[in-house]
């Protein structure tokens, strides 16, 4: 301890930066600083849209545009009565639930039709053979009939004016395409992964996705909860072929110059894997759509002759960057302090941790600033997991995304997951889709 | 010699010189026993269906019984009519020799009348009875006509100019003769009838589920693999090919560009889209609409007289085991007993004082011994029905569900007890068969405690099922 203190005391400005030039040239800079000034200037532009948001509830609200609320999935029977009825303490009623069950083998039918002859539900198509969750999607977008189209996971749960309020930023600006909702944890009791994924959600979806939003660079819409105008869907022909399509309907819309936002308000929650190795396997799936869509199907954005906003170039840009480019600079960074510091290395490593707790702090109570005060109540005690955060997102899901990413890259294993049946991912591997 | 006689309402001559006009209005002018059968003429499909009627609705089974023959052109015979009436002539074809041969073919059946006790002045108003003896008299197999003529969608045409009513009184008639085992049913088929008015003629429409409407499409969804693309085949159709209105590509092979994962209904009225389309009947009838599950499935048997059926026919009703039984020992119907049932279970349960016992009781081969006792039967029940009433005391509660099996409620008789007096119920018809005729009498019995006995078809149907296993 007294030679950690005594190698911080010494240390100069200039070593400093040298020693922890990660954390000071990129991670404090983009994920501290620029995230408190976008975060302020949300609640700035909030204060100051106040009319204009009280203005597009009232339109919201005379014009009543018909919304569907779309719910494609396979074996989510056992979530559908919860989700009904949250749908039903909606403070937004006009609405109509088409569920697309995506060639369940367990008892969903069975449950949607009862639901569907209480009036439950009021479109339910019944998939005898599995397409995958695109092709589910597009299912219930061809059936319906709203002005917008609000997708919804079975498993998710709605906080009441959650369609009222992710409906409203269309209200406010005409160039929105698309309006990803926050997706919160609902389980984050369940166990020690899903209390840290609760940390997770709250600092990169709740405060990062409202500043990537500030940034214009917002580069994925939840499927947990996500909407969309109809007409933008229809233009860009509905979901593609995943996994990832979440990220890839977001860059699609993003493609036809329309303006994707979020809106931390409209508040959704989620159940989250509960074990590491659940976890791990979501996570192995999603971030292969990183390298799949980012840097093969949509790299036409990072083209120089590209004639799209220079917003979309960024959200590409932006995300290659700090999540392919500086997830190397770590190895880089750490063999380069093996090699010139190897007697401090482990003061180098205690501080490093330090210097990410303390940014992990910030974030977190960046983000509470934004949850409101019956989420405060809630999440208040996770501050009490906040010394393992450096832990779980610097190590463990580092490791995942890193793996992840090179078997991508090598062998293409997004197309040979089992997330989609296997004739369509055969045909997206010879496609190169 | 018998010979036959042209029976007409209205006193029209025969065409037939050497037939006789049978006169109804002066029916004791007539010795009934010599006639072999009845002609009717065929002209006028009404008057041969009044004639007829007139015929087997009379009470005289000397009358009732008698072979019908249906004469006429045999190209204009009315097929509907013919199936009424024993035999069908050409005028043409009767000669001297025809009409003795006619005569001997009915033989059997005019012999068969012949043996009915007192048969020159018994009455028979039972149009069950009657039918039974009608059935007997000729060995008849009662076979269903399907027919658009009777609003059920079908008739037993040889019973029908029994009954002066179109309703349903045949199959009612049938039903009832089956439950008594006097005649054995087998199905032929299941068919559903309106509710209300009991008419077969029902339309089943798919609808929509909203607003009932049968104005409705259907169309298959196609997925592309490739795309995602998923949208109702219609849209796929590009000229003489399949084309993907997304991607543009060609869709030639399903399993392996695309494939159909489900149909789907949209309504033209209230275009709500649906994949379970409503089911409802429309009866042409009443006109009313239903639910499938609300109509009324039924069985359309045949039947054939049992044995039971072939003594009971002869030697009539009162012959039977449970006529006897019911006159001796006060037999009570099914309902009744279920009431004393659930009285007696209630009492037992309140003031647990006592214990009372159900006995179902089941006579094996009651049919053998009406075939071979004849009319010793009526003289062997009632000892049997004497046998019953010393086992059984008047406080016990009796009820058969038919000739064979009976249920007891013995009050204040613990399942021991019970069981004594099944046994010396058993041992007295033993003695009683072995006195009387070397055939036994098969009984088969089980006891329950009245408390634990749910429902007494449940438990009979269980009891029957486990007797007829062993």
């Amino acid at each position: 301890m007294e030679g950690l203190l005594e190698f911080v005391s010494n240390l100069t400005p200039a070593q400093m930066l040298a020693y922890f030039w990660p954390f000071f040239l990129l991670d404090m800079i983009r994920y501290v600083f620029l995230e408190i000034i976008l975060i302020s200037s949300y609640f700035f532009k909030k204060y100051l849209n106040k009319a204009k948001i009280r203005k597009a509830r009232h339109t919201l609200f005379r014009s009543k545009p018909l919304v569907s609320v779309i719910v494609p999935g396979k074996n989510e029977g056992k979530h559908l009565a919860k989700l009904v009825s949250a749908l039903e303490n909606q403070t937004y009623q006009n609405f109509e639930l088409i569920v697309v069950d995506d060639g369940s083998d367990d008892n969903t039918p069975y449950i949607c039709r009862q639901l569907q002859a209480k009036g439950k539900i009021d479109v339910f198509i019944r998939n005898e053979i599995r397409g995958g969750k695109a092709s589910a999607a597009n299912t219930a977008l061809k059936f319906s009939k709203g002005k917008y189209i609000v997708h919804v996971d079975a498993d998710s749960h709605l906080a009441s004016d959650s369609i009222e309020t992710i409906l409203l930023p269309f209200f406010i600006n005409s160039e929105i395409g698309a309006v990803g909702g926050d997706v919160r944890v609902a389980n984050a009791e369940d166990s020690f992964a899903s209390r840290l994924q609760s940390i997770e959600y709250l600092k990169t979806i709740t405060s990062g996705r409202t500043a990537a939003t500030e940034m214009h660079i917002l580069r994925i819409i939840s499927g947990a909860h996500g909407a969309f105008r109809c007409d933008v869907l229809q233009q860009i022909e509905g979901w593609d072929v995943g996994p990832g399509l979440d990220g890839d309907i977001t860059l699609k819309i993003r493609k036809l110059n329309y303006r994707v936002v979020h809106e931390p308000k409209a508040i959704c929650y989620t159940n989250v894997p509960v074990s590491f190795k659940k976890l791990a396997k979501q996570r192995y799936r999603w971030d292969k759509s990183m390298v799949r869509f980012r840097m093969r199907k949509h790299i036409d954005i990072l083209k120089p002759n590209a004639n799209f906003r220079l917003s979309t170039f960024f959200s590409v840009a932006e995300n290659i960057l700090f999540n392919l480019f500086f997830d190397i600079k770590w190895i880089v960074y750490f063999i380069f302090m093996l090699l010139t510091s190897t007697e401090n290395l482990g003061y180098i490593l205690i501080i490093n941790y330090f210097l990410y707790f303390l940014a992990n702090c910030i974030q977190y109570f960046v983000a509470m600033a934004i949850v409101g005060e019956e989420q405060q109540r809630r999440d208040g005690l996770l501050a009490l997991f906040l010394p393992l955060m450096p832990f779980y997102t610097g190590v463990y899901l580092r490791i995942i995304r890193t793996y992840s990413y090179l078997m991508e890259l090598l062998h293409k294993t997004s197309f040979d997951d089992a997330w989609n049946p296997w004739k369509v991912s055969k045909i997206a591997k010879r496609e190169n889709l | 010699m018998r010979t036959p006689f042209y029976f007409s309402r209205n006193n029209a001559a025969s065409p037939l010189a050497a037939v006789g006009t049978f006169n109804l209005a002066e029916i004791s002018t007539y010795d009934l026993a010599s006639i072999s059968c009845f002609l009717v003429d065929g002209k006028s499909a009404s008057e041969a269906i009044d004639n007829i009627g007139a015929i087997r609705q009379h009470d005289n089974p000397l009358i009732y019984l008698k072979p019908i023959v249906l004469i006429g052109n045999m190209n204009t015979l009315i097929k509907t009519v013919e199936e009424n009436v024993d035999h069908s002539a050409s005028v043409e074809q009767f000669s001297p020799e025809y009409l003795d041969n006619l005569s001997a073919s009915f033989e059997t059946i005019n012999q068969w009348i012949d043996a009915i006790p007192d048969v020159a002045t018994v009455s028979d108003s039972s149009s069950r009875f009657k039918t039974l003896r009608l059935m007997a008299s000729r060995d008849l197999k009662i076979t269903p006509y399907y027919t658009v003529e009777h609003h059920n969608g079908f008739n037993y045409p040889k019973l029908k100019p029994l009954f002066a009513k179109k309703d349903n009184s045949i199959e009612r008639t049938l039903e009832f003769l089956e439950q008594q085992q006097l005649i054995t049913a087998k199905l032929k088929r299941r068919a559903h009838f309106c509710p209300h008015c009991d008419c077969a003629f029902l339309n089943f429409k798919e609808t929509c589920p909203d607003c009932q409407s049968d104005n409705i499409e259907t169309d298959e969804l196609i997925h592309h693999f490739k795309c995602g693309h998923t949208d109702s085949a219609a849209k796929f159709k590009h000229f003489n090919k399949m084309q993907c209105p997304k991607c543009d590509n060609d869709l030639k092979h399903i399993g392996v560009d695309y494939d159909k994962p489900s149909t789907f209904h949209e309504c033209n009225e209230c275009s709500h889209t649906f994949q379970d389309p409503r089911v409802l009947a429309d009866c042409y009838n009443c006109h009313r609409t239903m639910e499938p599950d609300n109509l009324d499935l039924r069985d359309i048997n045949e039947y054939e007289v049992s044995a039971l059926g072939k003594n009971a026919a002869i030697f009539g009703l009162d012959a039977l085991f449970t006529s006897i039984l019911s006159t001796d020992l006060n037999l009570y119907a099914q309902d009744e007993f279920k009431n004393f049932l659930a009285v007696e279970r209630s009492r037992i349960k309140r003031y647990k004082l006592s214990q009372s016992s159900i006995a179902l009781i089941h006579l094996g081969n009651l049919e053998s011994l009406f075939e071979t006792l004849g009319k010793k039967a009526e003289q062997v029940f009632k000892e049997l029905s004497v046998v019953f009433k010393s086992v059984f005391r008047e406080s016990d509660v009796i009820s058969a569900r038919n000739e064979s099996v009976f249920c007891v409620l013995m009050t204040e008789t613990s399942e021991t007890n019970a069981n004594l007096a099944i046994s010396r119920l058993s041992a007295s018809v033993d003695d009683l068969f072995k006195t009387n005729s070397n055939i036994d009498l098969l009984i088969s019995s089980a006891i329950y405690n009245v408390v634990e006995f749910d429902s007494l078809e449940d438990q009979l149907d269980l009891f029957l099922a486990e007797k007829s296993s062993l």
